[in-house]
């Protein structure tokens, strides 16, 4: 048998991943500071992880964490349904239009981020300001005044089209027959869309929200570059967070107890949501 | 289901209209490097003007953009390789010996794609610098190349399956080996799933930026990171950044369009698994 082709990959992602984070746990029970090496390494056990869950800029990275992901899932879950149900109806053009509103998706965050935030939101050059001031409003500084909003919307209008692709392949697996017979029988769009196509749709819904959570969670991008965390901390999520400790305090034991930490909440995240939606998952499976 | 012609084209416009909405900010930045440095700063905006290549042409000979886009092409390349390298042979294994083992290999390997980044950077990147893999491209090429196995893994495993199990049972009783019944068999027959797998290992990477950001410095730095670094120069070459960026972008719309079906099927089919 063949069975040992599956050793060399199974081998080097246990010496990338699983490895590491078993050598993140034992740092995480350690003090160590980079910028004092002859300190050297000191066993402290839990001591990193109450300092964190006390320090309230570590709980707030836990809540921006929170808000982030799930404005993020919910709004490009309502977004992307509304596209991919336009998209299902259209008949002419639907290619073009799948390929226009795909786009935001391939963009590297880096560059979304650099564009929302100077050519958009800036708060004199801005493209923004300058359509509020033509309708008398404004100026705005959203970056400067509501940075959390500003980061959200970047993240919303680049995940919008992953949920919409996801939902339209749903649509487009739904037996024409369902829907015809249920037009012949005089069904109003209302009801087609409450008993025939949102049931249809659950488990395309859970596929792509539980994928959604996974992939935002630690988001990182969009934050460098729109708020660099700031200011003072407010718009930090968790990976932010650990990023400071270790480049900028240094700070070993302390960054590694708070990728513990995140990593725990991920999988505690996950594991929720993967028995929540299985039922929904597997009945398509059939 | 019938539609009156009059939905149908409302639906049509409609559609089209928030598709350009949404592609606004991608088209801007296109056009803006296309401006002057006064023209692109200038309020309001001018939609009127003479466009020149000058921006884009400058960018490949400054060098500061050629080495990051070299780095980038260099790194994605080698990750491609080597996810491949190491994730064909298991997802073949996955495809044509299905059951426990494979299942739960399968699973281990999902499991570390979507391990956050923060539960391994700190002791990689102290790793990294006592092996002086810190700012290397090496350094990049084999991280990445961890996020690329499982998904070449999950990928190629559905499209492998799509092959004949009677054309592989056929040519083991004649007594091939694996890795004949591998290379002249399997792989040619899946060339597409081989295409499409690849452009999205090549999205991936092309844009990761936590890694690349926390493991690279001036030297190795991708694409993705160099784009960051415009913020230090915020409002002063808005025209060299766009772009700047509309190239980074460029080669990623065009594998994302070849590959968006492959995409949607490895998403939506594999999870019903």
């Amino acid at each position: 048998m063949g069975r040992w082709m599956t050793w060399p990959a199974t081998a080097y992602l246990i010496l990338m991943t699983q490895a590491p984070f078993v050598v993140t746990l034992y740092l995480s029970a350690h003090k160590w500071n980079l910028l004092y090496p002859r300190r050297g390494l000191r066993f402290v056990g839990f001591a990193n992880y109450r300092t964190l869950l006390a320090d309230p800029i570590f709980r707030m990275a836990i809540a921006n964490t929170a808000v982030f992901t799930l404005v993020a899932v919910l709004a490009t879950s309502v977004l992307g349904f509304g596209l991919a149900l336009l998209l299902d109806r259209m008949r002419a053009g639907k290619g073009i239009a799948y390929a226009l509103l795909l786009a935001p998706f391939l963009v590297m965050e880096t560059v979304s981020a650099v564009v929302w935030k100077n050519m958009i939101f800036h708060p004199i050059y801005g493209l923004l300001n300058w359509a509020a001031h033509l309708v008398g409003l404004g100026p705005y500084d959203i970056v400067g005044t509501h940075p959390a909003a500003a980061i959200l919307i970047v993240v919303i209008w680049q995940w919008m089209p992953f949920m919409m692709l996801i939902l339209l392949a749903g649509l487009q697996s739904l037996p024409l027959p369902l829907r015809e017979a249920a037009a012949l029988d005089g069904a109003r769009p209302e009801a087609m869309l409450r008993y025939i196509i949102v049931p249809h749709l659950k488990p395309f819904f859970a596929v792509g929200m539980l994928l959604e959570t996974i992939l935002l969670l630690p988001m990182f991008g969009p934050i460098y570059v729109m708020t660099y965390g700031g200011p003072a901390y407010t718009t930090q999520n968790l990976t932010f967070e650990v990023f400071r400790l270790l480049s900028q305090q240094y700070e070993v034991g302390s960054a590694a107890a708070g990728g513990v930490l995140t990593a725990i909440i991920t999988i505690a995240v996950t594991t929720f949501l993967l028995r929540y939606m299985r039922p929904a998952i597997e009945r398509r499976g059939g | 289901m019938r539609q009156r012609a009059s939905v149908t084209v409302l639906v049509s416009i409609v559609t089209f209209a928030i598709a350009l909405l949404m592609l606004f900010p991608i088209l801007w930045t296109f056009l803006t490097g296309l401006k002057s440095e006064t023209d692109a700063l200038s309020i309001p905006p001018v939609f009127w003007f003479v466009p020149s290549l000058d921006k884009y042409i400058y960018a490949f000979q400054q060098g500061e953009f050629l080495s990051f886009f070299y780095n980038t092409v260099v790194i994605v390349g080698c990750a491609i390789a080597g996810s491949f390298a190491l994730g064909l042979p298991a997802a073949y294994v996955l495809a044509f010996f299905p059951g426990r083992r494979a299942d739960s290999m399968l699973f281990f390997a999902l499991s570390t794609r979507f391990m956050p980044g923060v539960a391994v950077i700190v002791p990689i990147s102290i790793v990294y610098s006592r092996l002086h893999l810190i700012d290397t491209r090496l350094g990049l090429i084999l991280m990445h190349i961890t996020l690329g196995i499982p998904m070449v893994m999950w990928l190629m495993r559905r499209y492998f399956s799509e092959i004949p199990k009677e054309i592989i049972e056929s040519v083991m009783l004649e007594g091939a080996s694996h890795a004949r019944i591998f290379w002249r068999i399997v792989l040619p027959l899946s060339i597409p799933g081989l295409v499409t797998t690849g452009f999205l290992v090549m999205i991936m990477a092309w844009n990761e930026f936590f890694f690349a950001v926390n493991l690279a410095g001036r030297s190795a730095a991708t694409l993705p990171v160099f784009m960051a670094s415009f913020l230090t120069t915020e409002g002063q070459t808005w025209a060299q950044m766009s772009a700047a960026a509309t190239l980074a972008i460029l080669p990623i719309f065009v594998a994302g369009l070849i590959a968006s079906r492959g995409l949607v099927s490895g998403l939506t089919n594999g999870a019903s698994h």
